[in-house]
């Protein structure tokens, strides 16, 4: 709402200035966005919350204004507008067939009149500083009356007026409005109808053939009151912006529209000449909106404030906000105005009373400490996975929920994503089903700057389709591609690899105390077919590792090896509680074993047939080589293990070593081919 | 020359070589020539059985004390050549200590989560306890528990990202809350970080933001308790005593509801170019929860009552860390990322 503070101060005139007044508003809850010098006027304009449609207008504000000032608004139209004696006959009769929806409509016909006429500079002025364009007189007019007295008004062309006016339901026509869009009204728009055709689409706008023009002579002014639930919505389902629709929607004064016809009469035929007939109105008194009573007791106010505020003070605030206030032992008994539609409970009572009152007259009360949960000692906080990372040299990112369709598609072509119907834009467009895509867009804004050293991390929800159902889950996504450490005198340069980023995934599982995880050789689609595993836990997926399939990477436009991996974050969020086991007090025995195996013979198969053959003594397996090329055949290779060995009970002697060492060795032979190299 | 001489002149020598050994290995020539097993001094006891017996007695204490003598020296030669040793290994074993450390790069939490974290431990002091809940979630918990009816005007602050069968992105955090009432009992101090998304993007809009929405309900919460919280929230998040305002405003959810404005963080009043010159920056939203809404979730309204308020993350972790321009946190830019290493 934004107006011409002369104009407000016609209506009440506090001896403060400008400022102040802006001060006082925004305390009030008439929140004042701006303040602009126009010559030695200013325009105000006021952030208005949806509750305060009985603000819309000039006199509107200058009731709040007198409240807070301590004035009287100096202008009651319902005491100085008189029912003009009408001139002509003319009349059309008012059918109300949705009487809920539109329980008073009042109108009259005005002949003769000179739609050219030019709108007076003061009213066009007003108009300009309220933001609303001046167009033609009676358009003007009615726009003025509204931004006056908040009462949307509209004129027909009689002569395109077929027969009299009914309101009803709408029952599936379409029609052109005003502004020239098309609106398909459905079977729950309230229309305004005359015998043949829809004329407007009530509260919200006009139709186009039906409006007055510039050859229009005879008019039928429409001032009524529309049920703010059957106008709600419909001008954002039209997509058209309503000034009418925006105060029916929260509603407008149901005494109002009487006395704006009264307004919008003498105007018009002062600026426009004509006759004017008699009012044509049709009330359906029981449908009008209740004001039905709010109990307000005392201590209810002091209990939701936490503040003491005597109760002539609260009568005197409640009065001069127009309410109708009658005490009943400690309880008020208060009804609201008609202009008011957000009074319906006692506690819409006790923000009127507290903000006129004024907040900062609350004094702050300490909030009485209670605790909070303690997290068990087995609960690993979301910020010490975060934090393991970094420590990793990674940074953490927060890419969008929604991506790119295209992305995600050549990613994840088997993953029903969830579209938005009403994205920003075609790359965030669907709900993502992994992050990766995010940290390869965000890779490839980095690469595009010359930053290609990357460890880049993100947790955020992933939302995909498993058996019909949506699942939201939490997962933990990385990427790293680029030099395994900055450029150093003493540090070997060396491209990241796969088990770099391995290696930071097996340190999240470390911390957590998983020792059991699984890496399986799997496939997937945007990975790399030969570099890919999946993380499996007690047999079920709780993640994926691998680097990125080096086509994608050229039709992302990525350059360089990219390794990605992701973790189900519900995977690490618990470890268990350590229990001490004892110490050998004998020392352990180190043997080393050079395998020649056949180079599909995975690291996991060898250390598990080690383990299964050697029992408990074995304590611990470091494989500390890998080794192909010269001297080893095509299709084998060469893997170079440390066993350490070690028992509870006594110190180990060599021959009962070497016997265990040449079962393992017999074992190894049998069942994996495995040479001994000497 | 009688056996005594020749001890002493033995030993002399030996004493003199001890002195003039110059490092470790001439020493032990030195020790092995008289005190090996075939050694000059060790020698001379074997001459003891073709001695008279009256004499053997003290020839051999002479050869043992002369032995011991000797031993002594070659000892302090050694410790002193050692300490020799070192300290010309310590002189030349000399290093350039300015030249970096071999080290694995830094890395850094996003700012926004580093906001994110410092307002959730702020409230975890006073009790609340952290919810979260699902991002895309249904009419229900989005607005209509929340006091928020289909076409109601307030629908219109939140423009609203829907999916074709009806759901929808959350537009706040609430949903948690009201998820967290529905169900467990009350007394509730509960706080709901997370992203929420709005279907708008401009120079000071992103289509995905971050929030921390609290709720607390007990028999006895009031206003002013909320003004106390709010003030010491902001205190303790921008570590300094700042003058807060509460301003009447409308929510669907609470009543009465509230804006509360700081007094700007960076001129401390007084006005300049964060705060547009009006001293005061609005961070939060909030009020006493809706009876409507505690009995959508099955709280008694007449037992109890409480609060509830609504921050963005964004907005105080740019005035935090004086970032100006609110796109520019989701390009995760690692030149901008490495500054909150």
């Amino acid at each position: 709402m934004k107006f011409s503070e002369q104009w407000l101060r016609e209506w009440v005139n506090p001896k403060i200035k400008t400022n102040e007044l802006a001060q006082k508003l925004t305390a009030a809850g008439l929140e004042v966005e701006s303040v602009e010098a126009v010559g030695k006027d200013h325009v105000i304009e006021l952030g208005l919350t949806p509750n305060r449609g009985d603000c819309l207008s000039i006199r509107g504000v200058a009731r709040e204004v007198a409240v807070i000032t301590d004035r009287k608004v100096l202008f009651d139209p319902q005491a100085e507008l008189h029912s003009a004696p009408a001139q002509i006959g003319a009349t059309l009769k008012i059918l109300l067939k949705a009487k809920e929806q539109c329980p008073r409509y009042t109108g009259r016909i005005i002949k003769n009149v000179n739609v050219t006429a030019q709108t007076p500079r003061e009213i066009a002025e007003r108009l300009e500083k309220s933001g609303v364009q001046a167009v033609s007189i009676i358009v003007d007019i009615a726009n003025y009356v509204m931004l006056e007295l908040g009462q949307p008004l509209h004129a027909f062309d009689l002569d395109k007026l077929q027969g009299d006016i009914t309101v009803r339901m709408s029952k599936n026509e379409e029609v052109a409005l005003l502004d020239g869009t098309t609106a398909k009204l459905g079977k729950n728009t309230l229309v305004i109808t005359d015998d043949k055709k829809v004329v407007a689409a009530a509260g919200v706008m006009g139709t186009l053939d039906s409006a007055v023009s510039d050859t229009t002579k005879n008019i039928f002014v429409e001032s009524a009151f529309f049920d703010p639930k059957a106008i709600a919505g419909k001008a954002r389902k039209f997509n058209i912006n309503s000034d009418a629709a925006q105060r029916f929607e929260r509603g407008v004064d149901f005494e109002l529209p009487p006395i704006a016809l009264e307004r919008v009469t003498d105007l018009i035929l002062q600026h426009a000449g004509g006759q004017a007939g008699p009012v044509c109105e049709n009330t359906e008194t029981e449908n009008l909106p209740s004001r039905d009573p709010v109990r307000l007791s005392l201590h209810k106010l002091k209990n939701l404030l936490g503040a003491d505020i005597a109760a002539d003070k609260v009568a005197s605030i409640l009065q001069a906000l127009d309410m109708q206030v009658e005490q009943k032992g400690e309880d008020f008994v208060v009804t609201p105005p008609a202009h008011r539609f957000d009074i319906k409970i006692a506690e819409d009572l006790i923000e009127e009373i507290a903000r006129i009152h004024g907040y900062d007259q609350i004094l702050e009360q300490a909030l009485p400490v209670t605790p909070g949960k303690m997290p068990s000692e087995t609960d690993v906080s979301v910020q010490t996975i975060k934090q393991t990372l970094v420590d990793r040299a990674y940074h953490e990112v927060i890419t969008y929920s929604f991506v790119d369709a295209t992305w995600q598609k050549i990613m994840f072509p088997d993953e029903a994503g969830q579209e938005l119907l009403n994205p920003i834009s075609q790359d965030m467009s669907i709900m993502r089903v992994c992050i990766w895509p995010g940290l390869l867009k965000t890779f490839s804004y980095n690469q595009n700057r010359q930053q290609s050293d990357m460890r880049i991390f993100e947790i955020g929800q992933c939302f995909r389709l498993r058996g019909g159902q949506l699942l939201q889950s939490d997962m933990l996504a990385g990427l790293i591609s680029g030099q395994c450490y900055p450029l150093h005198w003493k540090l070997p340069q060396r491209p990241v690899d796969f088990f770099d980023a391995k290696g930071d995934l097996e340190a999240l599982l470390a911390m957590v105390g998983i020792k059991e995880a699984k890496f399986v050789p799997a496939e997937h689609n945007s990975l790399h077919p030969g570099q890919t595993a999946n993380i499996l836990l007690d047999d079920e997926i709780i993640g994926a590792i691998g680097a990125l399939n080096p086509r994608l990477a050229k039709e992302f436009g990525i350059k360089g090896p990219v390794f990605l991996y992701e973790l189900e974050l519900a995977s690490i969020l618990r470890r268990s509680l350590p229990t001490c086991q004892p110490i050998s007090k004998f020392p352990a025995i180190r043997r080393d074993l050079a395998l020649l195996v056949d180079d599909t013979v995975s690291a996991a198969v060898i250390s598990a047939q080690i383990k299964a053959c050697a029992g408990t003594l074995l304590s611990k397996i470091e494989i500390f080589d890998i080794y192909q090329g010269e001297n080893i055949a095509k299709g084998k290779k060469s893997v170079a293990l440390g066993l350490i060995l070690q028992d509870f009970s006594h110190t180990l002697i060599d021959e009962e070593v070497n016997t265990l060492i040449q079962k393992v060795i017999a074992d190894l032979e049998k069942h994996l081919q495995a040479t001994v190299r000497e | 020359m009688n056996d005594i001489t020749n001890i002493k002149n033995i030993t002399n020598t030996a004493l003199e070589r001890v002195v003039a050994a110059a490092d470790l290995e001439q020493l032990d020539a030195v020790r092995v020539a008289y005190l090996g097993k075939k050694g000059e001094l060790t020698g001379l006891l074997k001459q003891v059985g073709a001695m008279a017996p009256e004499e053997r007695k003290s020839f051999g204490q002479d050869v043992n004390q002369a032995k011991q003598q000797l031993q002594t020296a070659i000892e302090a030669r050694k410790a002193s050549l050692s300490e020799a040793d070192l300290n010309a290994k310590l002189a030349a074993d000399i290093i350039d200590v300015t030249l970096p450390g071999a080290k694995q790069a830094a890395g850094g939490l996003h700012p926004v989560s580093r906001a994110l974290q410092r307002a959730t431990e702020i409230f975890e002091q006073f009790g609340f306890d952290v919810a979260t809940g699902p991002e895309i979630e249904d009419e229900f918990y989005n607005f209509e528990a929340l006091n928020t009816p289909e076409n109601h005007p307030a629908r219109a602050m939140h423009d609203t990202f829907y999916f074709p069968d009806g759901k929808l992105l959350r537009s706040h955090t609430s949903p948690v809350q009201i998820r967290t009432m529905i169900d467990s009992e009350p007394p509730f101090r509960i706080i709901s970080p997370g992203r929420v998304y709005r279907c708008d993007s401009d120079v000071t809009h992103v289509p995905m933001f971050h929030q921390v929405e609290g709720l607390l309900i007990e028999k006895d919460a009031n206003f002013a308790q909320l003004k106390s919280l709010m003030h010491e929230f902001v205190n303790r998040f921008f570590e300094k005593s700042l003058a807060i305002r509460f301003r009447p405003s409308y929510f669907p959810f609470t009543e009465p509801s509230a804006e509360v404005d700081v007094a700007c963080v960076k001129c401390d009043g007084k006005g300049c170019r964060i705060c547009s010159n009006t001293g005061w920056l609005e961070i939060l939203g909030c009020g006493m929860v809706h009876p409507n809404v505690l009995v959508s979730c099955k709280v008694d309204p007449d037992v109890y009552q409480g609060f509830a308020w609504g921050m963005g993350i964004e907005r105080l972790a740019m005035l935090r860390y004086e970032i100006d321009d609110l796109r520019i946190l989701y390009e995760n830019d690692l030149r901008f990322l490495q500054q909150f290493e």
